[in-house]
């Protein structure tokens, strides 16, 4: 893979984490709510 | 791509992770100002050290974004002094005074990464002390604006606090993969390159299992998978690169 591909991939691990949270916090709300 | 050349990815990054810290820490106003501010701030010192480290080092092989911003450096520069006083205007008048008293341990960590850069032999592949400070000034920089905004918090255990220290890690990780991968470290050969990596990736899943097990008791917290979500995509990128 070419370094310009490795760096965006990494930018992209950092997106889909992110977007995982609400993804994620949506399925399974805190108790508090 | 485009973001990347622009330096325009980490500032949309930290933007969509200070919602996620606004969240998992239960701030119920985010002053929309600090949401311009602090991708303006990101997108700065981006620009910055992509042009600090093109005249600094000009024997080096750059990337596509490094050499981005030498082609057009007259534009950055300029674009970079607008943001610069657009910054300093809306944080010294308009943005709440303990957002930037907050900001002070990121400004402190940013220093010691542009000292590093600034003194750092241009022959080093990757520097280990460099990652840490970029990588906990862009952590911090996400979780201080917030402390600053609800007062109820402590600034110290909340940038000290587990998910800062855990997300942390990840930035440190990600920003030490990238180097690694393109570079390649001048102590290890590629071989324990990869396994000094994946070693960071399995101390930060087994923390995000500790901590979601000892400490908030829930299996399927969210901020914790998320990171651990980002864990294994690393893990993945690392082994098949």
């Amino acid at each position: 893979m070419t370094a310009d591909f490795l760096r965006i991939a990494a930018d992209l691990v950092l997106l889909v984490s992110a977007a995982s949270y609400w993804l994620l916090r949506d399925l399974n709300p805190p108790a508090k709510f | 791509m485009y973001l990347n050349v622009m330096s325009l990815d980490a500032p949309l990054l930290a933007l969509l992770w200070l919602y996620v810290f606004a969240d998992y820490w239960d701030v119920s106003y985010v002053d929309p100002l600090l949401a311009v501010v602090l991708p303006l701030v990101v997108w700065l010192i981006y620009s910055v050290d992509r042009l600090v480290d093109t005249s600094l080092h000009k024997e080096c092989e750059f990337p596509i974004r490094h050499r981005f911003h030498q082609r057009h450096k007259k534009i950055f520069i300029g674009c970079i002094a607008v943001v610069a006083l657009l910054v300093a205007v809306l944080s010294l008048n308009f943005l709440q005074w303990s957002v930037v008293q907050s900001a002070m341990a990121p400004v402190a960590a940013t220093v010691g990464f542009f000292m590093l850069s600034f003194f750092s032999e241009p022959g080093k592949r990757v520097s280990y002390a460099k990652n840490l400070m970029a990588g906990f000034a862009f952590a911090w920089g996400v979780g201080a604006g917030l402390v600053g905004l609800d007062l109820s918090m402590n600034i110290f255990a909340k940038l000290l606090s587990r998910e800062m220290l855990c997300f942390g890690l990840l930035c440190v990780i990600n920003i030490t993969a990238v180097d690694l991968w393109v570079k390649g470290s001048s102590e290890l050969d590629a071989d324990l390159d990869e396994w000094a990596l994946t070693l960071a990736l399995v101390v930060l899943g087994l923390f995000c299992m500790l901590f979601m097990g000892l400490k908030v008791r829930r299996m399927d917290d969210p901020f914790y998978v998320a990171i651990l979500i980002a864990t294994a995509l690393m893990y993945m990128l690392n082994r098949s690169r």
